[in-house]
């Protein structure tokens, strides 16, 4: 019985991408491995579902001035900084190292299908599940807080103001986040026998962006992503290094190039990669 | 199925180094159409060797090429092999029947042609009623059935099968075996490693056997036992006039020792020459009138050839 797709076809490695997500992309969702994402994700949520919550209970709504400025605080610090970073390092970096560690890679391995095309797969799977959790996060934490400031003020900001492209950016920046970071943590899974080190070292020099000199920000995700912020955040530290925003479609552009960039390194090692796991 | 006239297997001076440690050495073989058994203690590179064949790992030095496809190619190469490895793992939470039908998705086959192969794989292993249990609850024999299961699902012209009898019960062995041989007589070709010499013994055309990373010898068991000049042939006889029947041999040139039984029924003559025995025992049988129980090559099994080439090696300066 052969396959109906011509060998080397567009069409036989679009099919084989999706049996790929089809296998991995539960994993991240439904699984054991699912639950510090889960709570990862319902960290800025429970936050502002407290914040509601208490302001409905002291009739005390918040101004629509102020609850933008404390989720564009808010979705930096803790969306961005720690919940999406650190949910894509747990998901990407585990894409092939969970599966050396577990023995189970080879199986994909004595399969017909391109390791590059493998590494695509399995990268659409991460992302798959990393944006539904993490814009899932984003669009509820943005719905709870501007609930706070009472459902007519809501409605006005969200009919008559920005909120819906406030929202629609916000969104899009963590599915820029989860493209770039995933990117990256995939590669650090490959790359590294213990990916947690590298990825560390990364996240601090995200974390450290601030105080980068200009030409050194060019060469992180957060910079672009803190580019297409609909509410920009002061860098207001005395010791932080100013640089101006990068043009919102060169930051979009860079975000996905640098992503290309990195997989295709990444399918580079993946197709010279062994199945030695008594010494991984 | 075609049966390729040509060789399916070749290595051209292949070797395998895992950093200073020694996989296999300068090996350069061809193994033909039918079933090849790997041969050799733990250590002695056998799975090296079929993790080599299928690019699992890729040689340090030389080529491998199976019926003309390139192992580090496994867009074609995979169409046409498929590998049981020794690993006693699976991918976590999936029950027979959706493992052996998720890989058959990435091969690119239909939803209804890949639930039509891996239908059909697990009916071959009779697995069938047990498919759709979670992995995590099948016993070892049962892992080994549906690994098997897998790797034959996509019809493939060579299996490669790493050590298949470990862990299964006589039960299973038996049945198993069974089904190499439905394999091969639908035209499949096996290469097949393990250490239950008798059995590998039974159903191998061919044997390769291997010692610290080194192919010390292959071809078809009876041949490769010829060759061994060093350790004359065993023949036992069980007759009612042993006594007879071991001084006329002993005027033979080529024979060697004889060792009567205890009960003196049978006789072990070791031989040079086994052919030109064969020749004068008929001709001794007939002269004194003896009445042959039985006649056996002592030793022309795998067991025996593996035991001479690993102690020869061993003696060797």
């Amino acid at each position: 019985m052969t396959v109906s797709a011509a060998p080397g076809s567009m069409a036989l490695w679009v099919r084989q991408i999706r049996a790929v997500i089809a296998l991995e992309w539960q994993r991240y969702l439904f699984g054991r491995r699912a639950i510090p994402l889960y709570l990862l994700a319902l960290m800025p949520v429970a936050g502002f579902l407290a914040n509601f919550a208490l302001r409905t209970i002291r009739t005390e709504p918040i101004e629509i001035s102020d609850a933008m400025t404390i989720f564009s605080w808010s979705f930096n610090l803790l969306t961005l900084r720690f919940v999406v970073t650190f949910g894509c390092i747990a998901i990407f970096t585990n894409l092939f190292r969970a599966e050396i560690a577990s023995k189970s890679l080879h199986y994909y391995f004595l399969v017909p299908i391109r390791r590059e095309v493998l590494t695509v797969g399995k990268y659409l799977a991460g992302l798959i599940s990393a944006i539904i959790l993490f814009s899932l996060s984003t669009v509820v934490s943005y719905l709870l807080l501007f609930a706070s400031s009472g459902g007519e003020e809501m409605a006005i900001w969200f009919v008559e103001g920005n909120g819906v492209s406030h929202l629609i950016a916000y969104t899009g920046i963590t599915i820029l986040g989860c493209l770039g970071y995933g990117a990256v943590f995939l590669g650090c899974g490959v790359f590294f026998k213990n990916p947690v080190i590298p990825a560390v070292m990364f996240y601090g020099l995200e974390w450290a962006n601030f105080m980068l000199p200009v030409l050194l920000k060019k060469f992180s995700v957060v910079h672009y992503l803190n580019s297409l912020m609909p509410v920009p955040v002061t860098q207001g530290a005395f010791f932080a290094v100013i640089a101006e925003p990068t043009p919102a479609w060169i930051a979009i552009i860079g975000i996905l190039l640098f992503t290309a960039l990195v997989l295709a390194a990444t399918a580079l090692v993946v197709r010279r990669m062994e199945i030695k796991y008594t010494t991984e | 199925m075609e049966r390729p006239g040509t060789n399916l297997v070749v290595f051209k001076n292949v070797s395998k180094f895992y950093g200073d440690v020694l996989g296999v050495n300068r090996v350069d073989l061809s193994i033909p159409a039918g079933i090849t058994s790997l041969v050799g203690p733990n250590g002695s590179g056998k799975t090296t060797l079929m993790n080599l064949m299928t690019g699992l790992i890729r040689p340090t030095q030389g080529e491998i090429r199976m019926l003309n496809y390139r192992p580090d190619r496994p867009e074609n190469f995979f169409h046409h092999v498929g590998y049981c490895t020794q690993f006693d793992s699976f991918p976590a939470g999936v029950t027979g029947r959706k493992f052996i039908l998720g890989y058959l998705r990435v091969f690119g086959y239909e939803p209804a042609a890949a639930r039509r192969l891996a239908d059909e794989a697990l009916l071959k292993v009779n697995m069938a009623d047990a498919a759709d249990r979670r992995i995590a609850a099948y016993s070892k024999g049962m892992r080994q059935r549906i690994k098997l299961a897998q790797a034959i699902a996509h019809r493939p012209d060579i299996l490669i099968l790493d050590e298949p009898l470990n862990g299964l019960d006589p039960m299973a062995r038996a049945e198993i075996i069974g089904l190499f041989r439905q394999l091969s007589d639908e035209g499949q070709h096996i290469i097949i490693s393990s250490h239950i010499l008798h059995e590998v013994d039974l159903i191998s055309d061919r044997v390769l056997i291997l010692n610290q990373g080194y192919v010390m010898a292959d071809g078809d068991i009876r041949s490769v036992r010829t060759e061994m000049n060093t350790h004359p042939l065993q023949i036992l006889i069980r007759c009612d006039k042993a006594t007879l029947l071991a001084s006329s041999a002993l005027q033979c040139d080529h024979v060697v020792e004889i060792k009567m039984h205890e009960d003196r029924q049978g006789v072990l003559i070791s031989t040079r020459d086994a052919e030109a025995f064969y020749g004068i025992l008929n001709k001794i049988v007939l002269e004194h009138d003896i009445n042959v129980e039985s006649l056996t090559a002592a030793d022309e099994d795998v067991f025996a050839v593996y035991r001479y080439l690993v102690s020869e090696e061993g003696d060797s300066p």
